[in-house]
């Protein structure tokens, strides 16, 4: 039996790295090639090790899709393809190419800045990496090779973010990334059409939660940020280099010029002007709003947001300040951050995720006496604050695109264990017929298929078809034909019979069917096949009916003969023997005889 | 020993963590206060951790026997059990109080609903796993029974516990006999007792041998069983115990394979061949390889003919790295690499063999044409056998056994059929068919090109330069080759033009054909194609330089317009590349070209390079600016470059305002250039005619390198980096510093007091200047102007360096830290919602 195998060594059960190997069709895919940010070691990386114990990725992997540009998703691909070894192709869209190795630099950037990091990619690792991305574009089918081809859809989430569907002949997996169906500030909402996977593997990070509204969040945001300002306090938020911090950017840029406010916003590090270029080079990424604004005014070129000199810092009079890193574990946000937070006017609004042991875990936990170096201790006064902004699909949104897609089968990954129990069943309970999965990291799902297997037909047969008087095949409606299947050179045909015996030099050798029907007819036999004569005849116009001298009647190639039962003389036994050319007929006689012969 | 803070957290963390309410902050944080455990159990004794932290043990049988231990929490603790156990003198303790009871007896985690989760299996394997260090701890897995769970686990449906569990196996087979093995000699020798139970627990010991039956046992039935993942998983565990277990456990498990080869091996086509070969790989590296009786060789040589061409082409590359290998099966094993790059090469050249080392007779000659005449079995077969090629060229020692003429008219050959020339249109359907798989197919190029630079390297191989870089040729100036193997054979065509030593040939090639070709790539829309066009330019022109006429071609050859058109490129990797290309070929071509009149080639290019210096929005290109200026500086080129000393300034001034921390490092490498070049020139300049310097002298010309140091803002480059936020910046510049006191404080007495700073002027004025008033407790603003030895002595160069050698998150890492933070977390009521990053 045909099936397809899922095994995710990374994103089971949990929000860690994402890596989730698909086999399909005899075809090996990786999808996502994420990383852990929360450990200093190998442990950061999915294990290849389970991939193939020799090591030559390259040999088993026929490709890479790598969904969107989150770190958590693609900060493992340069360790894989230059370190470990894949000379394959690697797919994800023209943004997540262009950003994927600034978010890289970012981070590579966070581990040298630590001590001890050894075993880790290089610069040039990353742009070899890269010149191995084949870039894909939405709705585009992608041949990876004669039987393997990809789809990218729009996934929303973040710029340039997709979902992708992997087909290998007539067996197909959905895979979202990460994804969200409601469209926010700068980007629309995820879409796919009615694909009819055989599984759909979706991302649960909101498994359970109706999210409150994203405006509202953001109007929370705003509220607060002008309330320090407005107080003469210093707003600190410390973002990742691209992606989110691009949002709030545009949220405080609006608002500023709407409430004509004064106070100076920074960004630290040029990152804008990146950023500005890539939102106008992907602009169809983005959403209907920004995309019909364009013209007239780009979202993405701030009049209200400067570049951050560190002298700055110690400026008199509110400001708010993004600065990298996202964690406030180093760099320019922890120095800005060590300044500031003896000041209870001051704010720090952490919007994404920190990672434990960083200062921003440490806030976000509450602690307000925090050790730095040399064992001094640094009072936290200020306002902490914690948003998320992630775009993610709740469970609504996760609902709404299996409706979508109509999958045979859900699988759910990338979220808690237990939100992911509770998910399982609502999609169970609401969807009969299709099953849902949430394998643990490491657990192989397996999936049986039903694959259809294309076949070619012989114009011959499509001609003897056509004579039948039928309507000429169409391949959007699926039609009968009868042929002989011939299996050679790993091809398919379907031929007629004649061809068949021709091509392959084979003797014809003729199979007769045959069959017994009883009547009750108190006749002699010769008078009882007369009486089969004579109302075959009438029955069956424009058939060939003869009756032959040797006592058999004939209707085209059907032998019809009479016999009386041992038992009972007035039992007749009607022995009907037929080719299977004639085998409609032969089944028509036979069920005519049976309801017996007219008076 | 472990710190007092830590060891007053602890028993509040383990409260925490056995109480299942409680949040946990991270899914890291188990996994972090296990490395912690790990590195005390191997610094102090288990015993007086036990001792001096008993929340351990009530913590690990509160949570072993608790019916709603989160998975997670109760993995952690059968893992710290096992952690704990390893130790010899804490074992019994454990064991005593029914720790070890609690934690690993399989039977009660049977019963439990928490068995499901895939994580408690895997703590309770690796637990056992961490345990297994010495007699005591392996008694106790043979005598309760522990050995019938752990097989059990070892075809687990989680790929993780299964492996695992092959892992714990081959611990338990190829445990030492002597008890001695597991400990250190120091205490081998101070306890008595132990040499006591030496006696009784060698190999003898009939627990040990009934274990060692039973995996035998287990692993017997497994081989035949029906069931392939179990098969496989035994197949597993015999290839990684074979090499360490007794030997007469290792003979045993050598005949169950044997004697299940049949059924392992089905048609050639189980999915448990690989496992097999792995067996027979490890089996190779034993004495059952060398002693014939056990007839690994012969089997070897059995399956090696008889797999089928997929399998046994990486079955081959196996064999031919193997110690000790009789020749014979080397030869065969060569043969199989070589026969799909042969069959095919021979094929479309109409002749017999090409490799001379395949002999038809060899091989069941039906299967191998087979799959060469089917697309894809074709297209994996000959990069099976191009790596293994690549393999075979690689090693000396089989250099010899062939013949490399041939290998290179196959690839070659190869090659050409992928570019689908029009030489090959044989009327033979083979043939085409041969030609329609291998069109145009990145895959087998990429891995023709890894063969043919492996063969670059082979002794004598340089009279194949022409005939391959004229096939790289081909491949290169097609238009629609895929950009990767575009890159792949420009690193060959580097590779053979570098090897050579005919210069005039490779000169007139690179003019005639290399050199418009790579005008035409370096316009390419491709950015992958320009980039890998430029770093190839970069590397054969660094790796030529020393050959006038290479300088010659490359000055004449009209690429540099082309290069410094890229200047401009969209693409910052490109623009990087170009300025590395550009920076590297006016050094080689300048003396060349000649001074010409006004400004050299060089002068010009740097004004230009510190245009984009203050310009380019990316850091890569800025970077490339920098590492082309400490080139150069380091090579100085015949004539004294003016203008770069004399804009050297703004070129510091720059770099250290960049965004990009990287400049600033390189911007500092560049200042420790400047700094060894001119405090050298003044040691050498100074009284040339006098053997010993005099002081006075050395004095002045001191004096005035530091003030020509201040002049190109290199102090100020300096300190701006020393208050860096990121680390690394601020530890290169610390480093220069240091160095530069040393060079200072030696000559105190004799430097002028003339390099004066007015630190209200600079950006980093105010940090240097709290940092320097801190020091001498002086309160006054108005002090602003500073002496450069004073400022060294008053800032604390050598504190900052030691803080800054701990990193920036030395602090965030300690175990102290992250039990803070397991308790805050489990104190916080808001739960922050998981997020990507």
């Amino acid at each position: 039996m045909p099936e397809i195998k899922v095994t995710p060594l990374g994103a089971g059960q949990d929000v860690g790295r994402s890596c989730i190997l698909v086999s399909i069709g005899g075809k090996n895919i990786m999808l996502d090639c994420g990383m852990h940010m929360g450990y200093n070691d190998d442990r950061r990386f999915p294990d290849f090790s389970y991939i193939t114990q020799n090591g030559r990725l390259t040999e088993f992997l026929d490709c890479v899709i790598i969904s969107h540009f989150h770190l958590d998703h693609c900060g493992a691909l340069p360790y894989m393809s230059e370190m470990v070894g894949y000379d394959g192709p690697i797919y994800m869209t023209h943004p997540t190419k262009a950003i994927c190795p600034i978010l890289l630099e970012d981070f590579r950037k966070i581990t040298v800045d630590k001590k001890g990091e050894t075993n880790f990619f290089t610069s040039q690792m990353i742009k070899d990496c890269m010149k191995k991305v084949v870039p894909l574009n939405l709705h585009q089918t992608v041949q990876v090779d004669d039987e393997l081809e990809i789809k990218a859809y729009y996934a929303g989430h973040v710029l340039g973010a997709a979902m992708v569907q992997i087909k290998v002949g007539s067996e197909s997996v959905v895979y979202t990334g990460d994804y969200n169906m409601t469209p926010d500030r700068h980007l629309g909402a995820a879409w796919i059409d009615k694909c009819r996977p055989d599984i759909l593997i979706s991302e649960s990070t909101y498994a359970t939660t109706i999210r409150d509204s994203k405006r509202c969040r953001e109007r929370d945001f705003l509220k607060k940020v002008h309330e320090t300002v407005e107080r003469g306090g210093k707003v600190l938020i410390p973002v990742f280099a691209l992606g989110r911090a691009q949002e709030l950017c545009i949220l405080l840029e609006t608002f500023w010029e709407r409430m004509n406010l004064k106070a100076p916003i920074y960004f630290s590090t040029g990152l804008t002007e990146k950023a500005n270029h890539y939102y106008k080079l992907f602009i169809t990424w983005t959403n209907q709003k920004i995309r019909k604004t364009f013209v007239q005014r780009n979202m993405f070129e701030f009049k209200h947001i400067k570049a951050f000199d560190r002298s700055y810092a110690d400026n008199p009079g509110p400001m708010v300040v993004f600065a990298t890193p996202g964690m406030l574990h180093a760099g320019q946000s922890l120095q800005i951050f060590k300044k500031w937070a003896g000041n209870e006017k001051n704010m720090v609004i952490m919007p994404g995720y920190c990672v434990q042991g960083t200062v921003g875990h440490k806030l976000l936990s509450g602690q307000k006496k925090l050790e730095m170096e040399g064992r001094t201790t640094l009072e936290v006064k200020l306002q902490v604050e914690y948003m998320s902004f992630s775009a993610h699909a709740d469970a609504k949104g996760i609902m709404q695109l299996i409706r979508m897609a109509e999958p045979r089968n859900v699988m759910l990954v990338h979220g808690e264990a237990k939100k992911m129990e509770f998910l399982k069943d609502k999609i169970e309970q609401e969807f009969t017929g299709i099953s849902c999965f949430m394998p643990a990291n490491g657990e192989t799902t397996t999936i049986p298929t039903n694959p259809s297997v294309p076949v070619d037909i012989s114009l011959n047969l499509l001609k003897r078809e056509a004579a039948f008087g039928g309507p000429l095949p169409d391949p959007k409606k699926p039609r009968t034909m009868h042929g002989t299947l011939i299996m050679k050179d790993s091809s398919l045909r379907l031929v007629s019979p004649e061809q068949a015996l021709k091509e392959l030099d084979l003797n014809e050798h003729q199979l007769r069917f045959t069959c017994r029907v009883q009547l009750q007819d108190p006749y002699s036999d010769t008078d009882t096949l007369s009486r089969v004569y004579n109302h075959l005849k009438s029955v069956l116009k424009g058939y060939t009916v003869q009756h032959l001298p040797d006592g058999t009647v004939m209707v085209e190639s059907i032998v019809l003969k009479v016999s009386s039962s041992a038992e009972d003389p007035n039992t007749k036994v009607v022995l009907l023997s037929w080719s299977y050319q004639d085998e409609d007929l032969g089944s028509f006689l036979s069920s005519l005889l049976r309801k017996g012969l007219p008076p | 020993m472990m710190d007092p803070d830590c060891a007053e957290l602890l028993p509040l963390v383990c409260e925490v963590l056995a109480n299942p309410d409680r949040a946990l902050p991270d899914d890291t944080c188990l996994e972090k206060l296990l490395d912690w455990f790990a590195a005390l159990t191997n610094k102090a004794p288990g015993l007086s951790l036990l001792e001096l932290n008993p929340c351990l043990v009530s913590f690990i049988s509160s949570v072993c026997t608790s019916k709603s231990a989160e998975p997670s929490v109760l993995a952690f603790a059968l893992k710290l059990a096992g952690l704990l156990a390893s130790n010899e003198r804490a074992f019994p303790l454990l064991k005593e109080e029914g720790i070890m009871k609690n934690a690993f007896e399989y039977q009660g985690w049977m019963e439990s609903s928490v068995w499901e989760d895939a994580t408690v299996r895997s703590g309770w394997i690796h637990g056992l796993q961490n345990v297994l260090k010495h007699w005591q701890a392996m008694q106790f897995v043979l005598e309760n029974g522990l050995l019938k769970a752990i097989l059990r686990l070892q075809s687990d449906r989680s790929l993780f516990v299964a492996s695992a569990t092959n892992q714990l196996l081959a611990c338990i087979l190829t445990f030492p006999t002597s008890p001695a093995g597991h400990l250190s000699v120091k205490e081998a020798r101070t306890t008595e007792r132990k040499n006591e139970r030496n006696a009784c627990c060698g190999h003898d010991s009939p627990e040990r041998n009934e274990g060692a039956a039973q995996i035998v046992e287990h692993v017997e039935e497994s081989l035949t069983s029906r069931v392939p993942f179990r098969a496989h998983q035994s197949l597993k565990l015999i290839a990684l115990s074979l090499t360490g277990c007794q030997p007469h456990v290792r003979e045993v498990l050598w005949q169950k394979t044997v004697e299940a080869k049949e059924m392992l091996m089905g048609n050639g086509q189980s999915s448990l061949v690989q496992p097999f070969l792995e067996v027979l790989r490890a089996a190779a590296r034993t004495h059952l390889f060398t002693e014939g009786n056990f007839g690994v060789v012969t089997l070897m040589d059995d399956v090696l003919c008889s797999l089928k061409p997929m399998l046994a082409v990486p079955f081959a590359t196996g064999i031919i790295h193997l110690d000790n290998c009789p020749q014979t099966l080397k030869n065969k094993a060569t043969a199989i690499i070589l026969r799909p790059l042969d069959h095919v090469a021979a094929l479309v050249l109409s002749q017999k063999t090409c490799s001379g080392v395949v002999r038809e007779s060899d091989f069941e000659h039906s299967v191998w044409e087979e799959q060469l005449s089917q697309k894809s079995s074709c297209i994996s077969l000959l990069c099976l056998s191009l790596s293994g090629t690549s393999e075979l060229l690689g090693l000396e020692s089989l250099r010899e056994d062939i013949c490399v003429q041939p290998v290179v008219l196959s690839v070659t050959t190869l090659l050409k059929i992928c570019e689908g020339g029009p030489f090959f249109t044989s009327s033979s359907s083979s043939v085409s068919r041969a030609v329609r798989n291998l069109i145009g197919c990145s895959r087998v190029q990429k891995c023709v090109l890894d063969t043919m630079a492996a063969l670059s390297h082979c002794p004598g191989s340089d009279v194949y330069a022409e005939d391959i870089l004229s096939v790289l040729l081909l491949v290169l100036q097609n238009p629609d080759t895929d950009q990767n193997v575009f890159k792949k054979a420009l690193q060959t065509a580097l590779n053979w033009l570098c090897s050579g030593s005919q210069s005039r040939s490779v000169n007139s090639f690179l003019n005639k054909d290399v050199f418009p070709m790579l005008k035409k790539r370096l316009c390419d829309v491709r950015w992958e194609v320009r980039d890998s066009s430029l770093e190839f330019l970069t590397h054969l022109t660094l790796q030529l330089q020393e050959d006038l006429s290479y300088c010659e071609t490359l000055s004449s050859s009209g690429i540099w317009d082309f290069l410094m058109a890229l200047l401009n490129d969209p693409e910052s990797y490109v623009r990087a590349s170009a300025i590395c290309a550009l920076g590297q070929m006016a050094y080689v071509t300048c003396p060349v070209k000649g001074p010409p009149s006004g400004s050299s080639v060089q002068e010009e290019l740097f004004v230009h390079f510190v245009e984009i210096l203050a310009q380019d929005t990316e850091g890569f290109a800025r970077r490339a600016v920098i590492k082309v200026f400490s080139y150069w500086l380091r090579h100085p080129p015949l004539q004294p470059l003016e203008k770069m000393e004399k804009h050297l300034g703004t070129v510091f001034q720059l770099g250290s305002d960049d965004l990009d921390w990287e400049v600033k490092v390189h911007t500092l490498e560049l200042a420790q250039i400047v700094i060894d070049e001119i405090l050298e020139t003044s040691s050498q300049t100074s009284c040339p005619y006098s053997i010993i310097p005099s002081a006075r002298c050395k004095g002045r010309d001191l004096t005035e390198s530091l003030r020509k140091l201040h002049h190109l803002m290199i102090f100020n480059t300096l300190f701006s980096g020393l208050l860096d936020c990121d680390r690394p910046v601020a530890q290169q510049a610390c480093r220069i510093l240091l160095d530069l006191k040393e060079v200072i404080i030696d000559h105190t007495d004799i430097v002028d007091k003339t390099v004066v700073f007015d630190l209200q002027g600079c950006k980093w004025g105010q940090d240097i200047l709290k940092k320097h008033f801190e020091k001498h407790s002086i309160t006054t603003a108005i002090q602003v102007c500073v002496d450069i030895e004073e400022l060294l002595q008053s800032l604390d160069l050598e504190g900052r360096q030691r803080a800054l050698e701990k990193s920036s998150d030395h602090m965030e890492n300690s175990p102290r830290s992250l039990m803070q933070d397991i308790l805050a977390a489990a104190h916080t009521v808001e739960e922050n919602i998981v997020d990507c990053y």
